[in-house]
């Protein structure tokens, strides 16, 4: 007894049960974020449907082609639709934008094959924003996905972050925190979005709609982690035989921004052509009808995303990108007309 | 030296381990060296650190380190009633470097109106103002009380010791070098749990509410009071949080290695006059400004004493940034403190009243602080004093801009916050000791939790790095 006591008085008690401490809260916010998140649970299961959804085109139809982005891709592109009016097979890969374009991307290289088609439809914002680590939401949705090396060693060659941080972003964090205290004390859904408004190509739906008045904002120029990406990308799929592409997402535009929000998106398509091509939307991303939008500027309603999923069939079907002489033109027409 | 990035604690576990093994396998050999080898181990970690920030600040704390000790050694072996003459070379010989990286864009461009574009990309090198400030009251102190040389490896463990080096605390001679000469490498139960103690505490500031906080700041609105109000609250809490978390992890470390470090905060936001508001923010900065400044200056004894009082706030703003906004935070303290000095004993102010206008007074103060853009800085001064600018429009549109997830989960970090100065408060007004009740077994597993609970995800540098 007495060995034993002395052999504790060179331990820093209140010093160890601090580490403890931490450690635990870690450990149970950790299992938290990975199994229980909300956001992360809708994911996953959105995740399963895609991944059948892929499986079954692949079955079908031998090659398919895979879109993936953020929330936008997500609520606009209908592959049931792009199959059945188009005889396109695709599948929706989008996901939370949050997730930080290198899961995104990485998320969407799993089900491709050799043949297969992909297209690009990251957010301008993603893309013109600095790549400086993974977003937690990220990691946490690699991390459930048993998919951890998404965010330690992407093969897109960016944005990788080592085991620490990958743990230290395991974590909830604040803004979910009280959030979802907030929602729970209100009674609301503690994720906006449910299981059910899926459909079987990943193309999501909701009955949420808020009114439109602005859109959504980007940088000026292509950051620096999205240029690194993209010749990696681009180095890959004709590594793997992957035909790829980059498609705008449509946003909601006030009709007396139109011509400027036009010319910004097609200065943003030139860079972006200096890397892959580009699919030829004559809308340059920029709608204006604002009732075609449901809760938020880059979302369309059922009516916006079957004339965005139209434009997109008609692009995949005449593999229509553009020329950078069209470009050009098409930012000079812009310039002359503000 | 970001205390809240893992490559520091990575860098430091490195180090420490390098060390231990050292002195492992070299203990034969060390019987009666160990105390030289301690010290040697000590400076060899501080320089490294320092070397992973940046090579810059590395060469120019080199620089000036021995600068100062060649300088010094050459002075004291000069006649002792010309010692103040050779000051005038040393002293500016020593600032010469952070006058040059820190005021040369503002004295050459916005001063006097010349274009000199090389000046605009210069980068302050991580901690110059303090290392610059904490030789030259070295050099001072030396000379004015005539101490002997220290031997040139304490000396540079007291001018780099790493967890004070790039933030503070400014340390002084008699404080901390003392203590270097006696360095050694001990395994304390007490200083490893004081430690502790303080760096949970000084993560739970950084992590948790500063870095929360600075996402809610938003310096854009120019035309709208209550916003202006907002941002300035935000930013005074997130300054606070992020300063005293940096020292408090400071003296934490310093704590684990047996060095007692200056408290550079002592709850501030609890002051009830502005002369107490100084006496509890970064009290360093403060007795320096005090001990090298106002006092040859005169002092308070002197008739001029507005004027000193002025003069070394309007210097404490500019040692914070090169710009005429800094101008405008030393001069609205110095203002607030000659009106209380001039009024506060005999109006004698119910302490909740005297708490509001100390409140009211630095949290208008702070947007002399974080808005550089001097033409934004007179519309927002115009703003907050227009009378028209507190109308119900400009309420609406306030509480329009937060009326959604974002502005309730500002309250809910709001509402953290002022328990926790609540818990402040009460170590001052029952045990005179600041943080006391927040360092209580009890409430440090509580701020553990929170801290690995609610910290973002990204860390933001630590303010007073750009100083």
């Amino acid at each position: 007894m007495a060995s034993s006591t002395s052999r504790f008085k060179y331990v820093p008690g209140r010093a160890v049960l601090l580490l403890a401490t931490a450690l635990a809260s870690w450990v149970i916010c950790a299992v938290y974020s990975v199994y229980f998140n909300p956001e992360v649970v809708h994911y996953h299961q959105g995740d399963a449907i895609k991944r059948a959804w892929a499986a079954q085109m692949t079955r079908e139809h031998g090659s398919k082609t895979i879109i993936y982005g953020g929330s936008s891709c997500e609520f606009s592109v209908d592959g049931e639709r792009l199959l059945a009016n188009y005889g396109e097979p695709v599948v929706n890969d989008g996901g939370h934008a949050g997730m930080g374009a290198v899961v995104l991307t990485e998320s969407a290289l799993g089900d491709l094959r050799r043949g297969d088609t992909l297209i690009i439809a990251l957010e301008p914002f993603l893309m013109t924003a600095p790549f400086d680590g993974e977003p937690s939401l990220g990691v946490q949705f690699s991390v459930a996905l048993h998919h951890p090396e998404w965010v330690l060693h992407p093969v897109v060659g960016v944005g990788d972050i080592n085991s620490f941080q990958a743990a230290m972003a395991l974590r909830p964090g604040g803004f979910h925190v009280f959030t979802l205290f907030g929602k729970f004390i209100l009674g609301q859904p503690l994720y906006r979005y449910k299981l059910s408004d899926y459909h079987r190509s990943g193309w999501k739906q909701t009955a949420v709609r808020v009114p439109q008045t602005a859109g959504a904002g980007f940088g000026p120029h292509l950051s620096t982690g999205a240029r690194i990406m993209l010749t990696n990308l681009s180095q890959w799929s004709r590594t793997n035989g992957v035909r790829l592409a980059y498609s705008l997402p449509w946003c909601y535009c006030p009709p007396d921004e139109l011509r400027d929000v036009r010319h910004k998106n097609a200065e943003y398509l030139a860079e972006i052509m200096a890397f892959v091509p580009v699919l030829r939307d004559p809308t340059l991303g920029a709608d204006t009808v604002a009732t075609d939008f449901a809760d938020a500027a880059l979302h369309p309603d059922e009516a916006g995303a079957a004339r965005r999923t139209d434009e997109l069939g008609r692009e995949l079907k005449q593999w229509d990108i553009w020329t950078r002489t069209e470009l050009d033109r098409a930012i000079a027409d812009s310039l002359d007309t503000r | 030296m970001n205390f809240a990035e893992s490559r520091f604690w990575g860098l430091l576990a490195a180090g420490m381990t390098v060390i231990v093994l050292l002195r492992w396998i070299l203990k034969p050999w060390l019987a009666s060296r160990r105390a030289e080898f301690d010290k040697a181990a000590l400076l060899s970690l501080g320089l490294f650190l320092l070397l992973c920030v940046s090579w810059v600040t590395f060469l120019i704390f080199l620089v000036v380190a021995i600068l100062s000790y060649v300088g010094l050694m050459w002075i004291l072996r000069r006649d002792p009633r010309r010692w103040h003459y050779y000051l005038f070379f040393l002293i500016p010989l020593q600032l010469a470097p952070l006058v040059y990286y820190k005021y040369a864009n503002f004295a050459v461009n916005d001063v006097l109106g010349l274009n000199v574009p090389s000046l605009h990309q210069l980068v302050i090198p991580v901690g110059i103002s303090f290392y610059t400030f904490q030789k030259v009251a070295f050099v001072v102190d030396t000379l004015a009380f005539k101490q002997p040389l220290p031997r040139f490896l304490d000396y540079l463990n007291f001018a780099g010791f790493f967890p004070q080096i790039v933030a503070g605390p400014i340390e002084r001679r008699k404080d901390l070098l003392p203590q270097m000469e006696a360095f050694r490498f001990r395994w304390s139960v007490e200083q490893m749990n004081r430690g502790a103690e303080r760096i949970a505490l000084g993560l739970f500031f950084k992590m948790c509410l500063a870095d929360n906080l600075a996402a809610f700041f938003d310096p854009a609105p120019v035309g709208n009071a209550y916003q202006i109000w907002l941002a300035n609250l935000v930013f005074g809490l997130r300054i606070y949080y992020d300063f005293a978390g940096y020292s408090l992890i400071a003296l934490g470390l310093a704590s684990m290695l047996d060095i007692r470090l200056t408290l550079n905060f002592a709850s501030p936001y609890c002051s009830s006059s502005m002369v107490e508001f100084w006496r509890r923010w970064h009290i360093t900065l403060s007795q320096w400004f005090r001990d090298y400044l106002y006092v040859p200056l005169g002092g308070g004894r002197v008739r001029w004493w507005a004027f000193n009082v002025m003069l070394v706030f309007v210097v404490s703003g500019v040692w914070h940034g090169a710009g005429w906004n800094f101008v405008l935070w030393g001069a609205i303290h110095g203002v607030a403190l000659v009106v209380n000095r001039l009024f506060g004993r005999r109006l004698k102010l119910p302490a909740i009243l005297g708490w509001l206008l100390t409140m009211l007074t630095s949290f208008c103060a702070w947007l002399g602080f974080y808005e550089t853009r001097t033409s934004v800085l007179m519309m927002k001064v115009k703003t907050l004093l227009t009378p028209h600018a507190y109308g119900r429009s400009a309420f609406h549109e306030a509480v329009h801009q937060w009326s959604s997830a974002q502005g309730f989960v500002l309250i809910c970090f709001l509402l953290l916050t002022s328990a926790v100065l609540l818990l402040e408060w009460q170590s001052i007004a029952r045990r005179d000791a600041p943080y006391y009740y927040l360092c209580r077994p009890a409430v440090l597993v509580a701020l553990v939790i929170l801290t690995v609970m609610l910290a973002p995800g990204k860390s933001n540098g630590f303010i007073y790095f750009a100083f």
